[in-house]
């Protein structure tokens, strides 16, 4: 169960592949935003910064205070950025879930 | 202070949300919310959205975290402590026992105290005692309050032991809480001591619990948070 943590769930993996997306601009309404629109799935904010917290003690992102701003009402931006660690867990994802689709017909009908 | 929609919706979150997030999810709610204000959304959308994006998210953290569990504790232990203080200063005040039916009377003395919470004019009488205003040796009980002092420091022994479970914390802490109300009980039961001479055992049943319930609940809660952790 040593390397139980470097699993990635699937939402986790969806959070970390729109961090990547969003490059610099990466905080908690781009990355809800970037969810819904991109997928279609509308995230709850307390859902989203749970999931945050899990990625960043797995060591799969980093999280710094960014600017604050009056329309946050002075709150600043938590930015995230996806760690070398988190690149890798979701390289290594994906190519787990390449494998697991190879020779599946499913999508023809 | 303006109170809009938006600010109790950010105190909410403040009080319902873990400190490590909380001013992050309100900066992120009050950006989106002033988003769709200014969009092509109606005030009506935008207030509505904030309510359930509100909601939800406080919802999702009450009901995740140990919180739920912490307030269902306390609204049970303020409550029985509650009751507790009412019996006490209804014992101690009492003087017309012909308001209640003399089978009432002889199943008290017989050690059924809990029947007092079904009568509705114990309810009455205690509630009416409240303005009053009640003498502070009605509180003390030396019998009580040494064994509640000793109960005290094994319930504190046990929550700093980690390898007990909450189960064993909760089932020793409820035996030792209860334990004077059952002896009580049987002495009661057992021996026929006339009604005049009830009133310390009577106390000494009731005040251990009143004591010990408010610290025994703030162990409980302490408890469990500290598993959740670990």
């Amino acid at each position: 169960m040593a390397n139980k943590q470097t699993y990635l769930g699937e939402f986790e993996h969806c959070v970390l592949l729109s961090i990547i997306q969003l490059s610099e601009n990466a905080y908690g309404v781009t990355i809800r935003q970037y969810l819904k629109n991109s997928i279609k799935r509308d995230v709850t904010l307390g859902a989203l910064y749970t999931t945050i917290e899990r990625l960043e003690n797995k060591g799969l992102i980093n999280s710094w205070k960014g600017a604050s701003k009056p329309e946050r009402g002075g709150k600043a931006k938590r930015m995230v950025k996806v760690t070398a660690q988190g690149l890798q867990s979701v390289k290594e994802a994906k190519q787990q879930l390449e494998l697991m689709w190879k020779n599946i017909q499913l999508l023809e009908v | 202070m303006k109170y809009t929609l938006i600010t109790m919706c950010k105190s909410l979150i403040l009080q319902c949300l873990p400190n490590n997030i909380n001013d992050n999810v309100c900066g992120d709610i009050e950006e989106e919310y002033n988003q769709l204000t200014a969009g092509n959304n109606s005030k009506l959308q935008s207030n509505l959205w904030l309510i359930k994006h509100t909601f939800i998210t406080c919802g999702y953290f009450i009901m995740t975290t140990n919180k739920l569990w912490a307030l269902l504790i306390s609204a049970f232990s303020m409550s029985l402590f509650m009751m507790m203080a009412l019996a006490i200063i209804w014992l101690s005040n009492y003087s017309d026992i012909s308001e209640f039916s003399e089978q009432f009377w002889q199943q008290f003395s017989s050690g059924g105290l809990h029947l007092v919470f079904f009568e509705a004019n114990f309810w009455q009488y205690s509630l009416q005692s409240l303005s009053k205003g009640f003498e502070l040796h009605l509180w003390f009980d030396a019998t009580a309050f040494i064994y509640s002092a000793i109960a005290l420091l094994i319930i504190v022994k046990l929550h700093h032991k980690n390898n007990q479970s909450i189960k064993q914390f909760l089932s020793i802490s409820i035996s030792l809480m209860l334990l004077p109300y059952l002896l009580g009980s049987i002495v009661l039961a057992t021996k026929n001591i006339p009604m005049i001479e009830t009133g310390p055992i009577i106390a000494t049943m009731w005040l251990t619990i009143f004591y010990l319930i408010i610290p025994i609940s703030f162990q409980l809660i302490q408890k469990i948070n500290h598993k959740k952790k670990g």
